[in-house]
C-alpha cells in the first residue's frame, strides 16, 4: 500500500480532530484548569490543599475559598487594597505586573502568595526562596500565624512593597490606577473574567439570576462568560441584563 | 500562480488554527469576546510537548506539572499515534514552529541561494543534532523536579504565538528570533538541533508502519533526493529512510524529486532488506 501526501494530510487531520471530538465526548477534553489545587496524598496533612499547587490563573476569590483567607487579609498583604478594583477576581499572576519596578533579584507574583498562604495556613511549602511583601509579614506576626524568631529570618526576603508600586496599564482589563472612588461603586463590574461567586457579592440575588440565566449556576468559580459559552448564550446580553440590576437604587 | 501543495496547505491549516487559539485567549484575558468554540484555551492545552514535559510527573502518580492540561496529554497522544504510522509527520505537515522556519526559509533561498542550507559543515551538522538529546534531557528533568513548565521561558513556540501579550520571557524572544535568523541561512535550524519534540517524533521513523523508501532496484543514483531533504540527509544511499532527523515531509517522495517511478515512496513496512 502506497501512501502520498494527500493521504497523509487526511489521516491526521482526521486523526486530530476525531481524537479531540471523541475525547471531548468521553469528557477527557479539559482544556481549562479547575482551579482546584491538587491535595496533600500522604503524611499530616494528606486531604489537604495543598499551597504549592497555587497557580498564577487564580483569583484571591479561590484563595479564599480553598485555604480560608479572607480577600481583604491577601489585598492588604499584597498591597492592592487601595486599588479600585475587584479583589475577588484578582488573578495572582497580576503582581509580577504591578511590581514590575522590582530589581532582578526579585519578586512579588504567585510564589509570594504560594509562601504567604502556606505560612498562613502552617501548611509545608517546598520554596522558600519567594520574596513576600514587608506587609504580608507584619499580618502573618499580628495574626499569630509566625513567632519573632521566624519574622526576623523573614525579613532577609521581605520587600516594602510600598515603595515599588507601579501605576498600571491604562487598558488593562484587570488592574487599575488606584483612584480615591467610591470602593463599592467601582467594584461592581461585570467584565470577561467575572466569576458567578461575584455576582452574588455584587448584590445580584438568586432569583435575578434565575431571571435572567434560567437557572443558578451550580459551578460558583465558572467565569460569567464561560457559562454563557456553554449555554449558548450571548454574554452581552446577559451582562447588560446584569448591570441592569446592579444599577437599580434598590442594588445592595 | 503555482498550486500550494497538500502539506502546504495543512501546515497554513494548523498555523492559523494555533493564532485562531492564542487570540482567543489573551481576548479572553483581555475581557474581550473570545472565539466561539475556542473560548480561553491556552496554547499550552493543545501543544502536545506538554505531555512530554509532565511525562514524568504523570507516570509516578504526581499529576501534570503547572499550566498542562487533559486536553494536553490527548494531543500527546494523537500525534503520538500519527507517529506509529507516519513517525515524525507532525513535524514535517502540522508544526506551525516548523512551518515559519520553512517560510522563512524560502526568503533566505532567494536572498542566498548558493549558501542556503550549506553553511554548516558536515561534520559539526552530525553533532549538533545530538543537542536535542540534550534539551530533552534538561526539559524533562527540571520540568519534574520544578512541577512548572520551565521550558517556556525559552520556547521559540510560545513566544512567536503570545510575543505581543507580554507574557513571554525575554529569553524566548531571544531564541525565536535567533531561530528565524538562523532559517534565513539553514533550513528549519531549531527542528535540526534544537527541538526536544522532534526528537521524540523522530524515534517513531525507527518504528513506523508507513516508512519511506527507496527502491535500488528502480534507483538512478541521480541524488536528487538528498538535495531535496530540508534535513539534510542522506538518501541515496538508504533502503528505508529511518533517521530521527527526518520530518517526513515527502519531498524526497515527490515527482520534482524522484524522477523514476515507484522508487522513492512511503509504503508499509518499506522495502525489505
Amino acid at each position: 500500500m502506497r501512501i502520498d501526501s494527500k493521504i497523509i494530510a487526511i489521516v491526521l487531520v482526521v486523526m486530530i480532530f476525531g481524537g479531540i471530538a471523541t475525547a471531548d465526548v468521553l469528557g477527557f477534553w479539559e482544556s481549562e484548569s479547575s482551579k482546584i489545587p491538587a491535595k496533600y496524598s500522604s503524611g499530616e496533612f494528606a486531604g489537604t490543599y495543598n499551597p504549592d499547587d497555587i497557580r498564577g490563573s487564580y483569583t484571591f476569590g479561590d484563595i479564599q475559598n480553598y485555604f480560608d483567607i479572607s480577600v481583604e487579609t491577601l489585598a492588604d498583604a499584597f498591597g492592592i487594597n487601595n486599588m479600585t478594583i475587584d479583589i475577588y477576581s484578582f488573578q495572582l499572576k497580576s503582581l509580577e505586573e504591578i511590581y514590575i519596578g522590582l530589581s532582578d533579584d526579585q519578586e512579588i507574583g504567585t510564589g509570594s502568595v504560594k509562601y504567604f498562604v502556606a505560612l498562613y495556613t502552617g501548611l509545608p511549602y517546598t520554596d522558600e526562596s519567594d520574596n513576600i511583601p514587608l506587609r504580608a509579614l507584619e499580618i502573618l506576626f499580628e495574626e499569630g500565624k509566625i513567632d519573632t524568631d521566624l519574622r526576623d529570618k523573614l525579613m532577609d526576603i521581605a520587600i516594602d512593597t510600598s515603595l515599588y508600586l507601579s501605576p498600571v496599564k491604562e487598558n488593562d482589563s484587570d488592574i487599575e490606577t488606584p483612584v480615591a472612588t467610591d470602593e463599592h461603586e467601582t467594584e461592581k463590574i461585570i467584565n470577561g473574567n467575572t466569576i458567578i461567586n461575584d455576582l452574588f457579592s455584587y448584590g445580584i440575588t438568586e432569583p435575578q439570576l434565575i431571571e435572567v440565566l434560567g437557572e443558578v449556576p451550580t459551578s460558583k468559580n465558572m467565569k460569567l462568560r464561560d457559562y454563557c459559552t456553554e449555554k449558548g448564550l450571548s454574554f452581552s446580553a446577559i451582562k447588560s441584563k446584569l448591570t441592569e440590576f446592579l444599577d437599580e437604587p434598590s442594588s445592595p | 500562480m503555482k498550486k500550494l501543495s497538500i502539506r502546504r496547505i495543512t501546515q497554513i491549516l494548523f498555523f492559523a488554527i494555533v493564532l485562531a487559539v492564542t487570540y482567543s485567549k489573551n481576548a479572553t484575558e483581555l475581557g474581550l469576546t473570545p472565539i466561539p468554540f475556542i473560548g480561553g484555551v491556552s496554547l499550552h492545552a493543545i501543544c502536545p510537548f506538554g505531555g512530554v514535559a509532565t511525562f514524568y510527573t504523570f507516570i509516578t502518580g504526581q499529576g501534570l506539572i503547572s499550566k498542562i492540561h487533559n486536553s494536553t496529554m490527548v494531543m500527546f497522544v494523537l500525534v503520538l499515534a500519527g507517529g506509529v504510522l507516519f513517525g515524525s509527520a507532525f513535524c514535517g505537515f502540522i508544526c506551525p514552529l516548523g512551518t515559519i522556519q520553512e517560510w522563512v526559509g524560502r526568503l533566505g533561498k532567494k536572498l542566498f541561494p548558493k549558501q542556503y542550507n550549506q553553511i554548516v559543515p558536515v561534520k559539526w551538522d552530525n553533532k549538533l543534532r545530538y543537542l536535542r538529546y540534550v534539551v530533552l534531557a534538561a526539559v524533562i528533568y527540571f520540568s519534574s523536579m520544578t512541577f512548572k513548565l520551565v521550558f517556556a521561558d525559552y520556547d521559540p513556540y510560545f513566544a512567536l504565538f503570545n510575543f505581543y501579550a507580554g507574557e513571554v520571557a525575554f529569553t524566548a524572544i531571544v531564541v525565536l528570533a535567533v531561530v528565524l535568523i538562523s532559517s534565513l541561512f539553514i533550513e528549519r535550524p531549531w527542528c535540526k538541533y534544537l527541538c526536544p519534540f522532534g526528537i521524540i517524533m523522530g524515534w517513531f521513523n525507527k518504528i513506523r508502519i508507513f516508512k519511506i523508501a527507496r527502491n535500488t532496484n528502480s534507483c538512478i543514483n541521480c541524488k536528487k533526493c538528498d538535495k531535496a531533504c530540508p534535513m539534510n540527509l542522506v538518501i541515496s544511499d538508504k533502503q528505508n529512510i529511518t533517521s530521527t532527523s527526518c520530518i517526513s515531509c515527502m519531498e524526497c517522495t515527490s515527482d520534482n524529486a524522484c524522477l523514476v517511478e515507484d522508487t522513492m515512496i512511503m509504503k508499509l513496512g518499506g522495502i525489505g532488506k
